[in-house]
């Protein structure tokens, strides 16, 4: 019996194939897997929370306490400006809610509460249970009345379309998700990856959102004013305003730290908010002259 | 931002982790050529003839995962299938140890081992028993003509 040791060939217990080959197409593979997993939780539990009933609603809001976060800034001194500021913004606040429901009667009547904040911070949102909050640093941006019935239709819009209720249901779904499928890893990279693609997926939803508010607005602005002229202010403010926009949909959370693409941030491009605004009142062949705000005159 | 830094790290460990397991390789092979003339075998029994000695030698290697093969293995983890990174690894840390083994033998002047072994252990395990390095072991007892 002979016994040798003939040379192993390569390549049997080594693969050829290019770890940056394989690395590329796992993270295809992770992306496409966490896109469609996210995409597809967020449209069933933004489906499923429309059917959420608005007294359930406020409840949650309660629950979460949202009236903590409302309580509004009290001014150090006596303002007059401010009170003026304040009275009209909620007056005008109430004219376009009563134009909502006549422009509308069949749908759900849910009531907003509308709140105006001192604060210098230029941002209005609106959150669950119905509560819009206008902050005294934006209304002051604003040069027209028409800007300001922008902002205002624009976080009724979110309310009536139930927008806070939705994202906050595609929000905690989409986070249990996530955070089951981290469990497989404790990489910190490949956690850090899954979290941004699926923190990325989500923001589609709120920029339609954001649109929808848009389009809502627009209608209900048509509806008071009989034009869309003075509105696309608001976009300018925002946008000179920290080029960021500062105006939000739900809890007043910040736009993305990451700058410019519409991919990677939670409202659309300010310039295309403004297109799509004028493009309307093209298509709708209105026009006339924006309102100034008293005291701005 | 953390993304940031933990990919300059993968980057990092696939630029050296992939330089550095090309030399090795290269120079497995050299030294595998140079000592061809050891024959190694797991037969338990001494084949027929004169032996003078019968030493135990080895040699053994510890190798650490690079951050790159990590990543890749991590994200192979959660769809299955060869964890290609870790097997050229091991392979590395295989032959190595049997070479060094074998350089163990020429010191004692041997031209066989036989009844060769392998043995691996792992030495640390990180965060989440996640391995972060790994003992291979080879001996055998060396026979001289």
């Amino acid at each position: 019996m002979s016994y040798e040791n003939p040379q192993q060939p390569e390549g049997i217990n080594v693969s050829d194939e290019h770890p940056l080959r394989e690395l590329f197409l796992l993270l295809t593979a992770v992306t496409v897997t966490v896109v469609v997993l996210v995409v597809a939780l967020s449209s069933v539990a933004g489906w499923l929370a429309r059917f959420v009933p608005f007294a359930a609603e406020q409840q949650i809001a309660r629950t979460v306490g949202v009236q903590t976060l409302l309580i509004e800034e009290a001014s150090t001194q006596v303002d007059a400006d401010l009170q003026m500021r304040q009275e009209f913004v909620l007056e005008l606040g109430q004219t376009l809610l009563q134009l909502a429901q006549q422009e509308d009667p069949q749908a759900e009547d849910i009531p907003v509460t509308l709140h105006y904040n001192a604060g210098p911070t230029v941002n209005a949102y609106a959150t669950l249970g119905g509560h819009v909050v206008m902050y005294d640093g934006l209304v002051k941006q604003l040069r027209h009345e028409n800007a300001l019935a922008m902002v205002l239709a624009h976080e009724i819009g979110h309310v009536k379309l139930r927008h806070p209720i939705v994202a906050m249901g595609r929000g905690l779904t989409v986070t249990v998700a996530l955070s089951s499928l981290l469990g497989v890893t404790d990489n910190g990279f490949i956690a850090g990856i899954i979290d941004w693609i699926g923190y990325s997926s989500t923001l589609s939803f709120s920029r339609e959102q954001e649109r929808a508010a848009d389009a809502f607005a627009a209608r209900l602005l048509v509806a008071h004013y009989g034009h869309l002229d003075g509105a696309e202010d608001l976009f300018t403010a925002l946008g000179g305003e920290s080029g960021e926009g500062g105006e939000s949909g739900e809890g007043g959370e910040s736009d993305s730290s990451l700058p410019g693409s519409d991919f990677l941030s939670t409202h659309p491009d300010l310039a295309e908010r403004i297109n799509e605004l004028r493009e309307q009142a093209i298509t709708l062949g209105v026009s006339g002259t924006p309102r100034t705000l008293p005291w701005e005159e | 931002m953390e993304l940031i830094i933990l990919a300059t790290l993968t980057a990092l460990g696939y630029f050296f982790g992939r330089i550095a397991e090309r030399r090795h390789f290269e120079s497995i092979r050299l030294r595998e050529a140079q000592y061809k003339d050891i024959l190694i075998f797991n037969e338990r029994h001494l084949p027929v003839g004169q032996w003078r000695g019968g030493p135990l030698v080895g040699g053994n290697v510890v190798i650490s995962v690079d951050y790159f093969k990590r990543v890749v293995a991590g994200l192979k983890a959660l769809f299955g299938g060869r964890l290609t990174t870790y097997e050229s690894l091991l392979e590395r840390a295989r032959r190595e140890a049997l070479l060094r083994m074998k350089a163990d033998a020429r010191q004692h002047g041997a031209d066989m081992i036989i009844n060769v072994r392998l043995e691996t252990a792992s030495i640390s395990k990180g965060q989440g028993d996640q391995i972060g390095s790994v003992e291979v072991y080879a001996y055998g007892t060396a026979l001289v003509t």
